[in-house]
């Protein structure tokens, strides 16, 4: 397993259990503060996006040899396409999920607007780590440069 | 100016135009009439069409079986990368439109949920402008985007 895959591995643990962890948070908040952060479940969030900001320094580049060539340049500009791609299916999807819990007439606290955008590049972080493992292998096949 | 140039040039206008004027309309009519799950999934549908239309420009070409070659490697490039940048404009569009309300409104205020849909289209707005920008940019905006 090279080191783009386990950076890959680790972002997408580290989404999928934050994700885990904020939903049993929200079950463990009262209604009316799920939607009022900062709370449990922002921290979480943060949290996890912080993690995932600082892989590329938890898994450091080794001494020897060149780790990354145009193969992996150009895994990671697909990679990222389809991150992206899942960002604004995931903003979208949030966006109208919100729309139809509260209802046209109804109102919300403006903070919880600031989840939006986390839970987009939660979902973007997550699909574009599937997408490297898609292209590198999921376990050893990616080559160690 | 090319095929790709003039596409762009048209959607730098017509989209933004269509996405306010269809996603006010059909947010308008919600309001007015209540919601109903046929109007919230068409503009759903909208909203995805739009932001994954750039992909179906990269489709046509290799469905396209004609002997004339209207798009290439580097066309391709340029499509990714107005994508790309379009995705990051979006990003950008939408952390301030999440931040501002709550500027505006204050934390103890509220804030209706039509602007929900209204951020939405205004994201599709964003995105689209930024994408034919892009394109155009990467061409040059007047004739130098060579013809293939």
């Amino acid at each position: 397993m090279n080191r783009w895959q386990k950076i890959a591995w680790f972002n997408l643990i580290v989404i999928v259990a934050g994700s885990v962890i904020s939903v049993i948070a929200a079950g463990t908040l009262p209604p009316e503060e799920r939607l009022m952060p900062p709370n449990r479940i922002t921290v979480v969030i943060i949290i996890s996006l912080v993690l995932v900001t600082m892989a590329k320094n938890i898994f450091r580049k080794s001494d020897k040899g060149v780790d990354f060539d145009e193969r992996d340049g150009q895994i990671h500009r697909r990679a990222k396409l389809f991150g992206w791609m899942g960002f604004a299916l995931g903003m979208c999807a949030t966006i109208m999920v919100g729309y139809v819990a509260v209802g046209p007439l109804g109102s919300f606290p403006p903070l919880a607007l600031t989840i939006i955008p986390l839970v987009g590049i939660g979902l973007g972080t997550i699909v574009e780590s599937v997408a490297a493992l898609i292209q590198y292998g999921w376990a050893g096949k990616g080559e160690k440069s | 100016m090319n095929r790709s140039q003039e596409h762009a040039l048209v959607w730098l206008f017509l989209m933004p135009l269509s996405a306010a004027i269809g996603g006010g309309l059909l947010v308008g009519l919600v309001y007015v009439e209540g919601p109903s799950l046929r109007r919230t999934l068409i503009f759903s549908l909208f909203a995805v069409w739009t932001g994954l239309f750039w992909l179906w420009v990269l489709l046509q070409q290799k469905m396209r079986r004609k002997n004339k070659v209207t798009f290439d490697e580097r066309d391709e490039i340029i499509h990714k990368k107005a994508a790309l940048a379009g995705y990051v404009g979006v990003w950008l569009y939408f952390v301030t439109a999440c931040v501002v309300p709550w500027w505006l409104v204050g934390p103890k205020g509220t804030v209706s949920a039509n602007i929900l849909p209204i951020i939405l289209i205004g994201g599709i707005i964003a995105f689209s402008i930024v994408q034919s920008l892009a394109i155009l940019i990467q061409y040059g905006r007047s004739d130098k985007g060579e013809k293939s």
